[in-house]
């Protein structure tokens, strides 16, 4: 999904909202899959300008769970080590949300250069502790 | 046409927002621009934000509620979120965003219960919860 404006953002949260909850995810599940796919995309908007977020199904069973992958050809994220060491305070509040959503994930990975950052965020649907 | 413009409700000596749906930047300026404009015209003591119809908040939109009550107290009004929903808050409980910055209340009726609004002759039995937000 393209992801260039506000609007794009709360188009994705309630895809990935959407596919959680059509892969059998509770509500509580569904609500954190929704939530790391907004920051993610919002993150691309607000830093960015344009990129695009992909969500795909992940693992069976108990081990069931989503990808988030956000894609961006941006300037690369500065103070990355500190931001997910939890020791970076912005008075915008950025960085809050990519933390956020390290926390929420069974798997998170970021590649960042200055031509362009992709995250991946692994986030368990199912009752498996992640 | 504008979209999204979150009503402002005159309940006694307070303000009812309920906000609904997906609060946009913009709606979020919009909202603060005229709260800002009723609570300095106006005789209220506080504002309830009622957010039962939120579906979803990020940090982003947690930020922006965060910068709304604390205008708001700056101008000497108290706020009161309430309404969030389970999903809501244990999400932000897991990404570690906190929400001291608020004062929360369970229920709109607790909510103006804690602003002394109540029914007379209600009966005690229903507990009335109101999270009085931590001086940082």
């Amino acid at each position: 999904m393209a992801v260039d404006t506000e609007l794009d953002v709360s188009r994705v949260r309630r895809r990935a909202w959407d596919l959680a909850r059509a892969l059998g995810a509770s509500s509580f599940a569904a609500q954190r899959v929704a939530t790391a796919a907004s920051e993610l995309a919002r993150n691309i908007v607000i830093h960015a300008g344009h990129g695009r977020v992909e969500l795909r199904a992940i693992g069976s069973g108990g081990r069931r769970g989503m990808t988030v992958r956000a894609i961006d050809s941006g300037r690369g994220i500065e103070n990355l080590e500190r931001i997910l060491a939890g020791n970076y305070r912005s008075k915008t509040g950025l960085g809050k949300g990519l933390l956020g959503v390290k926390r929420m994930s069974r798997r998170f990975d970021v590649q960042t250069s200055p031509t362009g950052t992709t995250v991946e965020a692994d986030v368990a649907l199912g009752l498996d502790p992640h | 046409m504008e979209e999204n413009v979150v009503p402002i409700i005159a309940l006694f000596d307070q303000l009812l927002v309920p906000i609904q749906g997906e609060l946009t930047d913009q709606a979020a300026d919009s909202l603060v621009a005229r709260l800002v404009n009723a609570v300095e015209g106006g005789s209220a003591d506080g504002v309830i934000l009622e957010l039962s119809a939120v579906w979803m908040m990020d940090s982003h939109l947690c930020a922006l509620l965060a910068r709304l009550v604390q205008t708001l107290e700056l101008m000497g009004t108290s706020a009161v979120v309430t309404g969030l929903s389970p999903e809501i808050v244990t999400t932000l409980m897991e990404m570690g965003v906190t929400m001291d910055r608020f004062t929360t209340a369970l229920s709109l009726e607790a909510a103006l219960e804690s602003v002394g609004i109540g029914r007379l002759g209600r009966s005690s039995s229903t507990p009335i919860r109101v999270n009085a937000r931590k001086n940082p």
